[in-house]
């Protein structure tokens, strides 16, 4: 399926907002048929895996197939584990599917819309449009996973910078990029989205889970996902990434120039 | 060379097939000719074709500038906006056309227009019900608990085929499929119809007295302005005094010239679920129907509430039906229905009939659906409103 931005975006007003907070929240970010296509197969298509936290804050993952034969109990005291641990350190636990490494592995391929995502978010129009919000054209590329908070699942505070475990690759995070896909949700279900200031701040601004929505924001920055209330009659679906800078990529559709043939020449003299 | 030559050379060229020629002309003509919409409606084809597109934008522009009330141009100008994938733009156009011409949207079906209207009209049908459907579900997505609301449907720009599943029902406005369908409903049914029904010696006194000692002429209007007289069913009662109404509410505003008459009618009303897009019931009113006059069958507007009918005067042989079926009103009882089936109303007595008429929430939906119905409808509000900016877009940057 070709997804699509929203036509009708005021860019240059997002930039000025964007400029002014190193961060934008946009509303109707994609054209409505590419959100409910995106909506329909992260709540029906997609095999889930858990991502949680051990105990020295390190990432931890059951695969889709692992979270399935889980026990009640199993899952609970997993539960309960990650939430002790996470009064006293970096502790996080929600469901989470990697989307680049699924493709990479084959078991995503170009017949799931999970791939038009990964593709749509490195196309030369999102990529442009990113590079218009942050007036940054060091950026070339996108790497994306997908994200489900449900009850009692939370991220504790951060800055994206901690550890770049996705790095693949010499590039570097120069921007987070959160895609909601979150519908008809209640403010009594938690699961927003805070930055802050400081480690120990007094107040904070958060945003709540949408649909349809986009928060780009310049890392490092600090921010956490409130804990998604036990009561929460459903999930919050994300699709987020890091846009990156990457020495490696000329993006030749976005108008850069390849480098020049200096590194040849010098080349040429040593071995001559 | 005078300007009229300038056209008749413009038309030459393009006779002979000299088309970059005749579009040079053209854009000379248009340029010293400047109050003439439809040489700027066929330039602003022309550039779409072989010429520069942001001219042709500006040329849709000046068109409907020229010539404000013509639906095609605005038409032609929503297509053009189109083709730039500007498709919300180029609903707020097509919407328009519609206003000045209900007709524009459905041309595509007509033979005897051209090739290219019809396209654009096709289009326009086609986009508009996208774009607002999508509207629609955009503001509801936001809101909890609003999954039924967001499966709604603006009945005339829904992008769906419906089907209502019950005979003798079609409301003409809007349409939540998941609620349940019944012609009438009891009484019983509303914990607040037995205390409306105590009311009714109240009520009823004071519209006596207001009618007798107070009420200027000019409250009590015909029930259907001049909008109506295009009607298929309701167009004869169109300005008639046959059917009038004193308003106490009327679009969300209360009637402040007569309100402080009806100090208890008011009281009576605000415990009752009433339906409301603000935060003042939307439509409350005295329904007076002439001696031997009746309503003809019509559709109400949603099934998102409900039509209640307090019966303060009723002579014999007055009744309304309902999809099928007959009701007598019975004077102090209050008569629950839906009007999204087809009804009408009868007065066969040589009396008038005089009832208190409003809408409640129709009885299956949560308060957090109300919220959300009320979004969708002032989310398409706003919409309307904003159409008329979108045609700045046309100018170039």
């Amino acid at each position: 399926m070709s997804l699509q931005l929203n036509p009708d975006l005021d860019t240059s007003k997002i930039t000025a907002d964007f400029k002014s907070k190193r961060r934008v929240r946009i509303e109707n970010v994609l054209e409505a048929g590419s959100a409910e296509a995106i909506f329909d197969c992260l709540r029906n298509y997609t095999a889930w895996e858990l991502c949680y936290s051990g105990p020295n804050s390190e990432p931890m993952r059951v695969s889709n197939q692992d979270f399935l034969q889980m026990s009640a109990d199993d899952l609970t005291k997993l539960g309960t584990e990650v939430h002790r641990r996470g009064a006293t350190s970096y502790q996080y636990i929600y469901k989470f599917f990697p989307i680049v490494d699924a493709i990479t592995a084959g078991r995503v391929t170009d017949s799931s819309l999970l791939y038009d995502i990964a593709t749509f978010l490195n196309s030369a129009p999102f990529m442009q449009f990113a590079r218009d919000v942050t007036a940054d054209d060091r950026l070339v590329k996108l790497d994306p996973h997908a994200n489900l908070y449900e009850p009692s699942h939370f991220k504790n505070l951060h800055d994206d910078m901690r550890v770049d475990k996705n790095a693949r690759d010499r590039s570097t995070r120069r921007y987070a990029v959160v895609l909601g896909f979150t519908k008809n949700w209640s403010v009594n279900w938690g699961g927003n989205m805070s930055f802050y200031p400081a480690p120990n701040p007094i107040s904070a601004e958060s945003s709540y889970p949408g649909f349809n929505t986009i928060e780009i924001f310049e890392v490092p920055a600090l921010h956490r996902v409130s804990m998604v209330m036990p009561f929460a009659a459903k999930g919050r679906y994300t699709i987020a990434g890091w846009l990156r800078e990457d020495s490696d990529i000329v993006r030749l559709d976005l108008g850069d120039k390849a480098p020049q043939a200096v590194d040849d020449q010098q080349v040429d003299s040593v071995t001559s | 060379m005078k300007d009229s030559s300038l056209l008749v050379q413009a038309d030459l060229a393009f006779t002979v097939g000299n088309d970059k020629q005749g579009l040079t002309l053209l854009r000379q003509y248009n340029s010293a000719n400047s109050d003439d919409a439809a040489s700027w409606h066929r330039q602003a084809v022309i550039e779409e074709q072989i010429g520069d597109s942001s001219v042709a934008g500006e040329a849709h522009y000046r068109c409907i500038e020229i010539a404000p009330n013509n639906a095609i141009g605005y038409l032609y100008a929503g297509y053009w906006l189109q083709q730039k994938n500007q498709q919300t733009k180029a609903a707020a156009l097509y919407s328009l056309a519609h206003d000045l011409d209900s007709s524009a949207l459905a041309l595509w079906q007509r033979s005897d227009i051209s090739a290219a209207t019809q396209l654009r009209s096709r289009q326009a049908n086609k986009v508009m019900r996208q774009v607002l459907s999508a509207h629609h579900k955009a503001a509801c997505a936001h809101l909890v608990n609003a999954e039924r609301i967001e499966e709604a449907h603006w009945i005339r720009t829904t992008d769906k085929t419906l089907s209502y599943g019950a005979d003798n029902f079609a409301p003409e406005l809007f349409f939540i499929p998941s609620l349940s369908i019944k012609p009438f409903y009891s009484a019983k049914e509303f914990t607040w119809a037995k205390q409306l029904n105590q009311n009714c010696d109240k009520i009823r006194d004071e519209l006596t007295t207001a009618m007798q000692q107070q009420l200027g002429q000019d409250s009590l209007r015909p029930y259907l302005d001049e909008n109506y007289a295009g009607h298929a069913k309701l167009g004869e009662l169109a300005n008639s005094n046959n059917w009038l109404a004193i308003d106490l509410f009327k679009s969300g505003e209360l009637n402040s010239n007569i309100a402080a008459l009806f100090p208890q009618t008011l009281k009576a009303l605000s415990a009752l679920p009433v339906y409301c897009l603000n935060q003042d019931p939307f439509e409350v009113f005295f329904s007076f129907l002439k001696p031997s006059q009746s309503i003809a069958p019509h559709f109400g507007q949603s099934n998102h509430a409900l039509t209640v009918h307090l019966p303060l005067d009723i002579p014999p042989n007055c009744y309304l039906t309902v999809g099928s079926q007959k009701r007598y009103w019975q004077q102090d009882e209050v008569l629950i229905f839906d009007d999204s089936f087809l009804h009408s109303a009868n007065n066969q007595s040589d009396r008038m009939r005089v009832v208190l008429i409003f809408s409640i929430w129709h009885p299956d939906l949560s308060g957090d659906e109300r919220i959300a119905v009320q979004e969708s409808f002032k989310a398409r509000q706003q919409w309307t409103l904003e159409r008329p900016s979108q045609l700045n877009k046309l100018r170039p940057a």
